[in-house]
């Protein structure tokens, strides 16, 4: 057993060097300290039996340093275990290694000043390094270098699907609340979801299976009165001929998005059509400005997570006078604050009136569209309700780019995704060929709230 | 006849800070006199990852503090995030409520409070804050609200209160208008103009200094306005010492918390059924306490009974006490009806005197209660007497003793002297010393009487029975007369 799992270890390190999708990993020590962990269980028995596993480093770990990819936390060591982590060592599952970011999860390409660059190596034999996409890139490049079976990472505003996506291998958000935030370190605390990255879909599912449970530690998990009742409303409304309704928002198909990607989501349909399921037009119009929902209201909720680095209790102590920064300006990158600085202006115009109260109320339109689709009707609003199953989409709107390349649409680069986050719905891609020679193309389904495994099962019959 | 120039308004918000087990959002315990960081979990440091549980008895506790101040529940509780960078401020923002200005503003005592919002301090604690209209004009008034409001926080055991120990916080805003014309009826209705700059006044530490810092602060805001000076809204606070407000900061107007919804902790519904529980299970409050104590059977003065309910836990220590003699065997029914008539000046007069004299803390239970009713019945049934039940009291206060009264009668050796031969000795004794007062007292002079059953008194250490004295002392003199 020690033996595997030193050869496992190394097998991974070798693979990190050219990826760089690890922060931390096993160390001889840590090996050993693994291993002790391990002996007091028989593996063969638990669900997740000996699988290597690698969780985003903001989630709180009590060995390895929980760094959010920030100087502002590079030598932090949680006393505390996130639930997450705790369920899935409990279950026999082995965390190898810690998995590299955006900083505080604010991102789309996996860079930070404290471990570098994330990359997806197209194949073997090309030279050229792609983009991983964020904030868990360093998830799905371990994902796609084969480091491990599954990776956990965290999902705001799409960051578990489109490194999926880029990458070629499953993402899938499930229904907020589904699965326990305690000791994810928070960007949006109404949005963030833990998320689950593997190549295989029982990786998926089976994680799945262990973390979808109640925690009396984050008040937003649903507790298992509302599991109950959710399931039963699901169960009640569930399709059961045979031929689902899958939706195609027609109006989601922008001018920024790529030829190839556009005949990929036809092609989807018409795989679709070909199994005997129906397919309808949607319209899901408010939608399109969800990333200006987003930039309102996450990165408000951002800034004020991010307020309690400001004093001596984290970061390193400046010895450096030189530079005469604030520490907040000398340890966050510029991503983290361009957030930080619309975040305080969304939030500056008071509960009432400001951008942050109009993007809330916009929030609820994009929830109240979606409602008006899905077949089974909301729990929490009274909201009327359609006849659709399943909604079908691209993962993005352009596939992975070359490291370095920048386009004027990049900031769009989350647009299919965000949606869902903004209503909570469960969400997955899942990979569908190949674009542009060889670039992965993603496909994303969505479902109702709460719907998540029906939302499983549907998918896995086209990976 | 005197115009007032000037009408001043005081409005007030305080914090109060309520008596959980635990703090509001992390489980911790709510340690009130304890070491450094003994008493903290990861969320009270705002470690990455933890995650805040709303503490359901500080909801209970906030909804009785609503209810005893005669305000309405808002029927969702909810919670936001405010902005501002403080040393022991970890987070950088303070889970709290921003107004919510529907259905708490109403209230059927109309005066007084106007919001009640549930806050949570830097430490984690649970705070009730109370925000007032600026509906009252003078610093007794003040005083007597704020007594008040104590009074009943402490009766529904939502809050000590006090304010030396932090359990109650006061922040007062004072200004003045100019009087355009006086009305002959109250000094509220009479016709004001523009207000002028206000300022708020912090960390005040008690009741009589909030008194004081409004008396001068009107009077300085009065001077300053009739030598036609203007002053700046501000924030000042009041030196004890001299009697003085001073400046601490410009209040900044423009101060920017940018409220935001606390997501982490869902919205609490609350329904009717809910309120309507804690409200049954809440025990009497000072009014309706004020209403018992002065009707049968209890039938205390007005005076007295104005001053136990003031007291902290004083209703508390009387009934215990009623009770304990009311259940007393060994006495008689004229004893326990004659001990229970005369509770509430034992308790006012005897115990509360001694505590202010040594000037300590107004907490009666420094005589046990069982104590209380022990000295009280000996002395109704003549036991001992009630110089000596004074004197035990007394002792007590200073040197607390766990025997019990009988024993600590022995031990001090305050037994009641009623044997008639040591009495009518020490009586023959000063008659004796005293021939002058003798001769006086025969010559018509009946109040010597009391003296001399004073000076017997003193002899014997206040253990003598008074009217066995007495009796004895008039059959002495009697027998003078008739020699």
């Amino acid at each position: 057993m020690a033996q595997e799992l030193v050869k496992k270890c190394l097998s991974a390190v070798l693979k990190d060097a050219k990826v760089n999708s690890l922060t931390s990993f096993h160390t001889a020590d840590s090996i050993k300290h693994s291993l002790k962990e391990l002996a007091t269980k028989n593996a063969r028995d638990l669900p997740l039996n000996n699988r290597i596993l690698t969780v985003k480093d903001n989630l709180c770990t009590n060995y390895w340093p929980t760094s959010c990819g920030s100087r502002y936390l590079s030598d932090y060591i949680s006393p505390f275990e996130a639930t997450l982590v705790k369920t899935l060592k409990e279950n026999g599952g082995i965390i190898i290694g810690k998995t590299n970011m955006d900083e505080f999860a604010m991102g789309t390409s996996t860079n930070n000043a404290l471990y570098g660059q994330t990359v997806f190596q197209l194949s073997e034999d090309k030279d050229k390094l792609y983009q991983v996409g964020g904030s868990s890139g360093g998830s799905s490049a371990s994902v796609a270098a084969d480091i491990c079976y599954a990776s956990i990472g965290t999902d705001t505003g799409g960051s578990v699907r489109l490194p999926a996506a880029y990458i070629g291998c499953i993402g899938f958000k499930p229904s907020y609340g589904r699965i326990s935030r305690y000791g994810a370190v928070p960007f949006a605390n109404s949005m963030d979801t833990m998320g689950i990255m593997a190549k295989d879909f029982d990786g998926i599912t089976s994680v799945f299976d262990l973390l979808n449970r109640t925690d009396p530690k984050d008040a937003t998990c649903l507790s298992e009165k509302m599991r109950m009742k959710i399931d039963r409303h699901c169960q009640k409304y569930k399709n059961h001929e045979t031929p689902s309704i899958i939706g195609v928002p027609t109006d989601w198909n922008v001018v920024e998005m790529d030829n190839e990607v556009l005949s990929k989501w036809n092609e989807f349909i018409s795989l679709l059509k070909s199994r005997g399921h129906l397919i309808k037009e949607v319209h899901l119009p408010s939608s399109l400005y969800g990333v200006s929902i987003y930039t309102s209201l996450a990165y408000a909720e951002g800034a004020s997570n991010l307020a309690r680095y400001n004093n001596s209790i984290f970061g390193p102590i400046s010895q450096d006078k030189r530079h005469e920064l604030s520490p907040r300006s000398a340890n966050f990158g510029e991503e983290v604050k361009k957030r930080l600085l619309l975040g305080a202006y969304s939030l500056s115009s008071g509960k009432k009136i400001g951008f942050y109260r109009k993007a809330q109320l916009l929030r609820r339109a994009v929830q109240k569209e979606f409602n008006a689709c899905f077949r089974i009707p909301s729990l929490h609003a009274l909201d009327p309700s359609g006849d659709i199953d399943f909604i079908v989409t691209p993962s993005f709107l352009k596939p992975s780019m070359p490291i370095g390349s920048k386009t004027s649409s990049d900031f769009l680069s989350d647009s299919m995704l965000v949606p869902a986050n903004l209503a909570g719905l469960p969400s997955i891609s899942i990979p569908f060929g190949q674009v542009h020679n060889g670039l992965p193309m993603g496909i994303q389904l969505i479902s109702q709230y709460g719907d998540d495994n029906s939302l499983l099962s549907f998918s896995r019959a086209f990976c | 006849m005197y115009r007032p120039k000037w009408l001043a308004s005081v409005g007030f918000e305080i914090h109060l800070q309520l008596v959980t087990r635990k703090k509001l959002f992390s489980g911790a315990r709510r340690g009130v006199f304890e070491a450094p960081n003994t008493s903290i979990a990861p969320f009270d440091v705002s470690l990455p990852g933890s995650m805040p549980i709303l503490n359901l008895e500080a909801l209970n506790l906030a909804i009785r503090g609503v209810l005893a101040l005669n305000c309405k529940v808002a029927p969702v509780c909810q919670f936001d995030r405010k902005h501002y960078f403080y040393p022991d401020l970890p987070a950088g923002y303070q889970i709290t409520q921003q107004e919510v200005p529907l259905d708490t503003a109403k209230s059927i005592h109309t005066d007084n409070v106007s919001k009640v919002l549930l806050d949570f301090n830097r430490a984690g604690s649970p705070l009730l804050e109370v925000v007032t209209a600026p509906c009252i004009h003078d610093e007794v008034t003040a005083g007597s609200f704020l007594r008040k409001v104590q009074s009943i926080m402490r009766h529904a055991r939502v809050s000590d209160a006090k304010m030396e120990t932090g359990g109650m916080r006061c922040d007062v805003n004072v200004s003045i208008a100019p009087i355009i014309s006086p009305s002959s009826e109250s000094l509220k209705s009479a016709k004001v103009g523009l207000e002028l700059p206000r300022t708020e006044l912090k960390n005040l530490s008690s009741v009589r200094n909030v008194m004081n810092a409004i008396r001068f602060e009107v009077q300085r805001q009065i001077s300053l306005a009739e030598k036609n000076e203007t002053w700046t809204t501000e924030t000042r606070g009041f030196d004890d010492k001299n009697g003085k407000t001073f400046s601490l900061r410009e209040k900044s107007m423009s101060e920017d918390y940018l409220y935001m919804p606390e997501t982490d902790v869902p919205p609490v519904t609350i329904s009717k059924n809910y309120v309507k529980q804690i409200s049954d299970e809440m025990g009497l409050l000072p009014d309706n306490l004020f209403t018992m104590l002065t009707s049968e059977p209890y039938f205390m003065s007005i005076r007295d009974a104005r001053i136990l309910l003031n007291l902290p836990y004083g209703y508390d220590y009387y009934s215990t006490v009623r009770d304990i003699i009311s259940h007393q065997d060994g006495f008689s029914k004229e004893v326990v009806d004659e001990s229970l008539r005369a509770l509430p000046t034992w308790i006012i007069t005897d115990l509360l005197g001694k505590l202010h004299e040594q000037e300590i803390e107004e907490d009666l239970f420094y005589v046990p209660p069982n104590q209380l009713a022990d000295i009280v019945c000996f002395c109704s049934a003549r036991k001992i007497s009630r110089l000596t039940a004074k004197a035990l009291i007394n002792h007590l206060v200073v040197t607390p003793s766990e025997q019990s009264i009988a024993n600590l009668i022995k031990e001090l050796k305050l037994n009641f002297i009623q044997d008639s031969s040591t009495l009518d000795a020490q009586v023959g004794k000063i008659l004796e010393a005293s021939p002058k007062q003798v001769q006086e007292f025969l010559n018509g002079k009946q109040s010597l009487l009391k003296y001399f059953i004073g000076q017997v008194m003193r002899q014997l250490r206040g253990r003598g029975d008074p009217i066995e004295i007495e009796k004895l002392l008039k059959q002495r003199l009697g027998e003078t007369i008739k020699k």
